[in-house]
């Protein structure tokens, strides 16, 4: 895992698996788009709009698991006191707001021909929609300070208070949606899944994934850049300040 | 360099015991990941006082706070033995340090409202209302000419006022280790002998004060000085090596250093 | 080659000073509330600032949505909960970022606490002077708004319970944010998330009392959400205020 830690042996090691990942991303969600788009059947009630599941379950997925990577990197961030986890939430955040965002989009997207409306305040939309605020409200601390380090602290402490917080979070919304449950409205979900559908979907599942990963991935290495370029300005900062330090004699009191 | 004072009731050998240590043991200060001072190796005894000078930027607030333990070193570490003899190390947030330790900033930490008495009675650890602690009270008020404006609110107060203010709080909250950052900035020159006199009575009760302070001439007799020598532009790389296998994302300068860590006069 | 070794010769030593008795937590958080309470009485128009604004809220509703005392039911219960969210927004601001700036936050930690303690601290002085003053002026608030007399207690029990659990959730967002360089719709915009399960339990204990059926399993979980919150709220900003603190430097 320590292997991991140094910043440049990281970019010697992702620098090969990241072209890797953009190749598969192309090849998967081209394979997946002419599976879902074309080689599928129309869903018997819903008709073509049904293949709009096909960008909207998978983006609704990495929503959610990229805040539990990023979860995770904040625990290593703590406990090994990891270079690298900071920048990787800096990194994925974005990333993860972006998925969550299709999620809600190609959402309203598909309600509006299946319910007549755009938005619905079902349990799972807002549940995704509070998910979205939680990405927005790290990205916005993030980058509220003056120095980059100082901001990588609190990014850490609120992704790990969202983390415990997002089943209470879930529970309630769910509770709420039960209370306020609006009459006659066609559940999206159901029983079972085709197989002639359940293959273009996990196609896209992957291809989606890779394109996230590789997109995290390129940001992470642009991060590390960043990263660098800022502690080398602050060196050269130091190295002026010094040098002009220097030219001062030196007074010692007795 | 050796003046004990006559008065000395201990051999010096013991003295040591009896009061603490605060051992810098190659002490690297750092700010924003970057090292401001070369490694500093040095003893600060009980019963001493000294005087921590060095250039604007040169790390002296930033070694007062890794030594109150509210910012943890770049490289090396501080050992004390105040708490039970034996060395312990000061690591960030330990209250049972922090506890010991009378923290004086630049700027005085005042918030508008209350009065100078206010202020003084609330840094008392015990009931202000008893006879004796009151009569601490006006003592510190007499003894920094704060006892005409003690019913003044602290707003009103001009620099210098709030610093002796912030000065006079140490006598009522007896502390073994004080940490002043430019105690002598904005006092006049009757309150820097009110300073020069509570240093020295602290010093003779065998606590010891370490303060931040411009090369302005020493504050009482007997000071020793450290001086944080600047670093020299090379001992900033420009173009670090790549770092340790764990650690921040700059490698901290070169152990061994050629020159020496810091002057030192007394 | 060693650094250059820096010693002090023979100290001028009397006799040992006798090191500050290292107190148990109780009394330390009796001297933290000591201070914090003065602190706070000193600036007692903030309480009032955030009382006036919770009640300013909640008069604009009968201005902007017509007198007529049905609507103003309907609205009541979320109404009177969003209301003592943006007051907790604006009260826990001001417990943190005034004390960072001018230094007294760092002065705390030489008093022998913890970042715990001193947040714990915090937190009550916050709970006493903001939840508390919600309460009290909770009937004032449920008459404007037309709620029957029977929804009184429980609509006050509702604030008392979940109130505690706002703000230390709150604190410890108005730490992480009290060394960024913009506040307040920073704040709000990371609390909105976290307090959402006490605005939706609160306002449908109000909602359940206005039509007179059992509050008992909406004030148990309100309980449930403010216990579990004190924890998982105080370790996260003490945290925070290490962060805050090492990072001023």
């Amino acid at each position: 895992m320590h292997r991991f830690a140094n910043p440049t042996q990281f970019n010697r090691l992702t620098a090969p698996v990241r072209p890797v990942l953009w190749l598969l991303a192309c090849g998967l969600i081209g394979v997946g788009l002419y599976l879902s788009l074309l080689a599928s059947p129309p869903d018997y009630q819903q008709g073509d709009s049904v293949r709009i599941m096909y960008v909207h379950v998978p983006a609704a997925w990495l929503g959610l698991f990229i805040y539990a990577t990023m979860a995770g990197a904040a625990i290593a961030g703590y406990v090994w006191q990891h270079p690298l986890a900071d920048l990787y939430t800096r990194a994925a955040a974005p990333v993860g707001a972006c998925f969550t965002a299709l999620c809600l989009i190609t959402g309203a997207i598909w309600g509006q021909p299946i319910w007549g409306v755009w938005w619905v305040w079902d349990a799972r939309l807002t549940s995704v929609l509070i998910l979205f605020f939680l990405y927005l409200g790290f990205i916005a601390l993030v980058d509220a300070f003056d120095r980059p380090q100082r901001g990588d602290n609190a990014a850490r402490i609120l992704v790990l208070l969202g983390t415990v917080n997002l089943p209470i979070i879930k529970f309630s919304v769910d509770w709420w949606n039960t209370l306020h449950q609006p009459a006659s409205i066609a559940r999206l979900d159901s029983p079972a899944i085709h197989a002639s559908m359940l293959w273009p979907l996990l196609t896209m599942a992957l291809g989606l994934s890779c394109l996230a990963f590789a997109i995290i991935l390129t940001r992470l290495d642009g991060e590390v850049a960043r990263r660098r370029w800022q502690m080398r300005m602050q060196r050269q900062m130091a190295h002026n300040r010094a040098a002009a330090a220097h030219d001062t004699p030196a007074v010692v009191t007795s | 360099m050796n003046d004990t004072p006559a008065t000395t009731a201990h051999d010096p050998a013991s003295a040591a015991l009896l009061g603490g240590v605060i051992h810098l043991e190659n002490l690297v200060v750092g700010r924003a990941g970057l090292p401001l001072t070369r490694p500093i190796e040095a003893r600060f005894q009980a019963g001493s006082i000294w005087q921590i000078s060095g250039v604007n930027g040169s790390g002296k607030t930033s070694l007062l706070r890794v030594l109150a333990g509210l910012l943890p070193a770049y490289a090396g570490r501080v050992t004390q033995s105040w708490l039970t003899g034996q060395p312990r190390a000061v690591y960030g947030f330990d209250g049972d340090w922090q506890r010991q330790v009378a923290w004086v900033p630049v700027t005085p930490a005042f918030k508008p409202g209350p009065t100078v008495n206010q202020v003084l009675a609330l840094s008392h650890p015990g009931a202000a209302s008893h006879g004796a602690n009151q009569r601490r009270l006006a003592e510190a008020c007499d003894h920094w000419g704060l006892a005409a404006i003690a019913d003044q609110p602290v707003q009103y107060l001009s620099a210098g006022q709030r610093k002796r203010l912030d000065l006079a709080r140490l006598m009522l909250d007896p502390r073994p280790v004080w940490l002043l950052d430019e105690p002598t900035v904005t006092l006049d020159a009757q309150a820097r002998k009110t300073l020069a006199l509570s240093l020295d009575h602290h010093r003779q009760q065998g606590g010891v004060t370490i303060m931040a302070s411009h090369d302005d001439g020493p504050v009482t007799r007997d000071v020793n000085t450290l001086v944080l020598d600047r670093l020299y532009p090379g001992d900033i790389a420009l173009d670090p090596a790549p770092g340790p296998a764990v650690g921040p994302l700059s490698a901290p300068i070169a152990e061994g250093d050629e020159t020496p860590a810091a002057g030192v006069a007394s | 080659m060693s650094p250059s070794s820096v010693t002090d010769a023979a100290p001028a030593t009397q006799s040992a000073y006798p090191i500050a008795a290292v107190l148990p937590w109780w009394r330390l958080l009796g001297q933290l509330l000591r201070v914090e309470l003065s602190s706070q009485w000193h600036r007692r128009g903030d309480v009032i600032t955030v009382l006036a604004f919770y009640f300013l809220v909640l008069i604009l509703a009968p201005l902007g949505l017509g007198p007529a005392s049905a609507t103003l039911r309907g609205v009541a219960p979320g109404l009177v909960w969003i209301a003592a969210l943006l007051s907790v927004i604006m009260a826990v601001e001001r417990g943190i970022r005034p004390d960072h700036q001018d230094g007294s936050l760092e002065a705390r930690f030489f008093t022998g606490a913890s970042a715990e303690l001193i947040m714990a601290a915090k937190a009550i002085v916050l709970v006493l002077t903001t939840i508390l003053p919600l309460i009290l002026v909770s009937p004032m608030i449920f008459a404007v708004l037309a709620v029957p007399a029977s929804a009184m207690v429980p609509g006050a029990l509702a604030i008392l319970l979940g109130g505690p659990g706002l703000v230390v959730i709150g604190l410890a967002g108005a730490a992480l944010t009290a060394g960024a360089r913009q506040g307040g719709a920073l704040l709000a915009v990371l609390l909105f998330p976290l307090q959402l399960p006490v605005l939706i339990f609160g306002a449908a204990a109000l909602q359940r009392a206005l039509t007179g059926e059992p509050v008992v399993g909406e004030l148990q979980i309100l309980a449930a959400l403010t216990l579990f919150s004190l924890p998982v709220g105080i370790m996260a900003g003490a945290a925070a205020l290490r962060g805050l603190i090492r990072d001023d430097a």
